[in-house]
């Protein structure tokens, strides 16, 4: 116990440390990123050095920050549509009411899984047209498994002796969600939120198949001109936003690691 | 002999909580079968029989957390299902084996919940906090921001009682509070509990399996078996006229040993002969029957000096182990005085003064008596 409490105590220095480094990466990664987007000329730099001969360095319509807004629009909307539905869904599959059903919203949920986002992309197409909207569909279904899935799993780690003691001193239903239940599931949760928002960041870029934009635009032109330099300019722009996410997560929940 | 217990014999206090002819099921298996108890008010009232015979599921029909299918269960005279659940529990402080602390609370969050769902001023929930922690001797200022996580299981039992506590309830149910504990941080925390309940007197409802625990503790004992009460009296009469066999066997072959369990020191205890020197010669005689201590000026004992076939013999107190305290039982005392080899165990308070001594001659009365 003695040991224990010593650890703790030498815990109590290291988070002021880890965020004011967690803050310096995060606002690293943010200027970073911020200059390559903004300046054609660093994006033409950076390219030119690694594929001199590629000639084109910039998609011929669109620019890199246009497309950075689409793709984190529609990577945040269908994060954010997979949350709550997730969420809510999980909630009422914990309660005594809802038991029934957890079988059975997992299953749902894995087969749903298994649906590649293009196939179901081109499935939507002929009701959702062309656009964004089976794009969103894509990604809402695909990314729905892990926060459904997290949040039962957190609701489960609730010790029964924390449950008993929250109803024995007279807590209503919504209070024992609230106040007992939901603070600690939600490390659970948020680790769902943050996978599946690294996943919807990658299949974003099939937004651009059906015309969703996004930085799938550049990366396809890329494929289709055989231009590595375009490739390679659209994932690097996934990846610092998949750092940047990484990073806003592990500051709102630094417990986590 | 039973002067010597503070509490007033049982069927003087008035009931409050009342089962009359409950009956409650798992399923398809009765866990209580059509079962009577009245709960004495203001006494600490202990379930006792072996796992599965009823006692905790008794217990969590008080508060509702068991459905009963058949009888009626009072709460100061009115039927529990008329009552709103929420407000029955919150008038009934709730502790459990595996305390169920909020691991994501600290402690003064935990002990203020009660409080804070019966929307007291938070002005009022600190000042209670602290309070409660003094009561059960934790120094708030170092605990009151400590998490769960951080404390050891005494500790953590310990806020369990002050947090079920909270809101001042008149009833406590206590579902084998004790149970999780090492055998030392047990005896300490029922010396605790005990000092507590003499301070404040709540109606207490105690699930044990441990008989030592429940005869030191109740002021009236349930012996429960398969869903049914088998005896339900004082711990002293059962002990004298056990109703059966299973009652006997249950309470152990050395029931007289138990009868020690009942008495408190403070209550057998004399006044003890001390001083800062060691000539004990000065202070006892060849005939005294107690010990003569040597105290350092606080009131500590250093040692403890008696007559022992014609010499003085001096044994030296180096530990907490070596005296007992005033809500120590005789059981304990008399450990201590075959341990020491001196005719009488010195008690301290809570400071580690020297303030009585509680002589082999007063057990051996009581034991035979």
């Amino acid at each position: 116990m003695k040991q224990f409490k010593k650890s703790a105590s030498l815990n109590n220095q290291t988070p002021r440390k880890a965020l004011t480094k967690r803050l310096f990466f995060f606002i690293l990664l943010l200027t970073t990123l911020i200059v390559y987007i903004y300046f054609e000329s660093v994006q033409r730099f950076i390219l030119s050095t690694i594929f001199p001969k590629a000639g084109q360095y910039t998609h011929s319509r669109k620019t890199i920050l246009e497309m950075t807004g689409a793709h984190i629009g529609i990577t945040l909307f269908a994060t954010a549509l997979s949350t709550l539905v997730g969420v809510i869904i999980g909630i009422l599959v914990t309660r005594d009411a809802g038991k029934d059903f957890q079988r059975l919203v997992l299953r749902l949920n894995a087969f749903i899984q298994t649906f590649p986002p293009s196939a179901v992309i081109i499935l939507a197409f002929p009701i959702l047209g062309f656009g964004w909207k089976p794009a969103l569909l894509a990604l809402f279904l695909y990314s729905l498994f892990p926060i459904l899935g997290n949040t039962i799993v957190g609701f489960q780690s609730v010790s029964p002796s924390v449950i008993d003691s929250a109803r024995g001193m007279g807590m209503t239903e919504s209070q024992q969600l609230l106040i007992a239940e939901f603070p600690q599931a939600m490390p659970m949760i948020l680790t769902g939120i943050r996978h599946s928002y690294i996943l919807n960041l990658g299949t974003a870029a099939i937004a651009a198949v059906i015309g969703g934009g996004g930085l799938g635009t550049i990366i396809i032109s890329g494929l289709t001109l055989r231009n590595s330099a375009l490739v390679l300019s659209g994932t690097i722009v996934i990846s610092l936003l998949a750092f940047i996410g990484e990073q806003v997560f592990q500051l709102l929940y630094p417990a986590q690691s | 002999m039973a002067e010597l217990r503070t509490h007033p014999q049982i069927p003087q206090t008035h009931t409050f909580l009342k089962a009359d002819n409950i009956s409650a099921h798992y399923g398809d298996t009765a866990a209580l079968k059509d079962l009577t108890l009245h709960i004495p008010a203001n006494r600490l009232t202990v379930l006792i029989g072996p796992s599965g015979c009823g006692k905790s599921t008794m217990l969590r029909c008080f508060n509702g957390l068991v459905k009963i299918s058949a009888g009626r269960i009072e709460y100061e005279g009115e039927s529990i299902r008329a009552l709103s659940e929420t407000d029955l529990r919150r008038s009934m402080g709730y502790v459990i084996q595996s305390i169920g602390l909020m691991p994501h609370m600290t402690v003064e969050e935990n002990v203020d919940l009660v409080p804070r769902l019966l929307g007291w001023e938070r002005a009022s929930r600190k000042e209670r906090a602290t309070r409660l922690l003094q009561l059960v001797q934790l120094d708030p200022e170092v605990y009151l921001g400590k998490y769960p996580n951080e404390l050891s299981g005494g500790e953590a039992q310990r806020i369990g009682v002050a947090r079920a506590l909270g809101a001042d309830p008149p009833v406590l149910l206590m579902d084998e509070p004790f149970g999780a504990v090492d055998p030392l941080t047990r005896e300490q925390l029922q010396n605790e509990f005990i000092r507590i309940q003499r301070q404040l007197k709540k109606t207490v409802i105690f699930v044990t399996h441990d008989i030592d625990e429940a005869i030191r503790l109740a002021d009236f004992l349930v012996i429960m078996k398969d869903g049914q009460i088998i005896q339900a009296d004082t711990p002293e009469k059962i002990l004298a006229t056990p109703a059966n066999e299973f009652v006997e066997n249950f309470l152990g072959p050395n029931r007289s040993l138990k009868r020690l369990t009942l008495f408190t020191a403070d209550h057998c205890m004399v006044e003890a002969i001390s001083g800062t020197d060691a000539n004990a010669k000065a202070y006892l005689e060849p005939e005294t029957p107690g010990c003569y201590w040597k105290v350092d000026p606080k009131g500590i004992p250093l040692s403890g000096f008696a007559w022992v076939q014609g010499k003085i013999i001096e044994r030296p107190i180096n530990n907490s182990g070596h005296t007992v305290q005033k809500y120590s039982s005789l059981r304990e005392c008399m450990s201590n005085i075959l341990s020491l080899g001196l005719p009488s165990a010195a008690v301290v308070d809570e400071k580690g003064r020297l303030c009585g001594e509680v002589r082999f001659e007063t057990i051996q009365k009581i034991s035979i008596s």
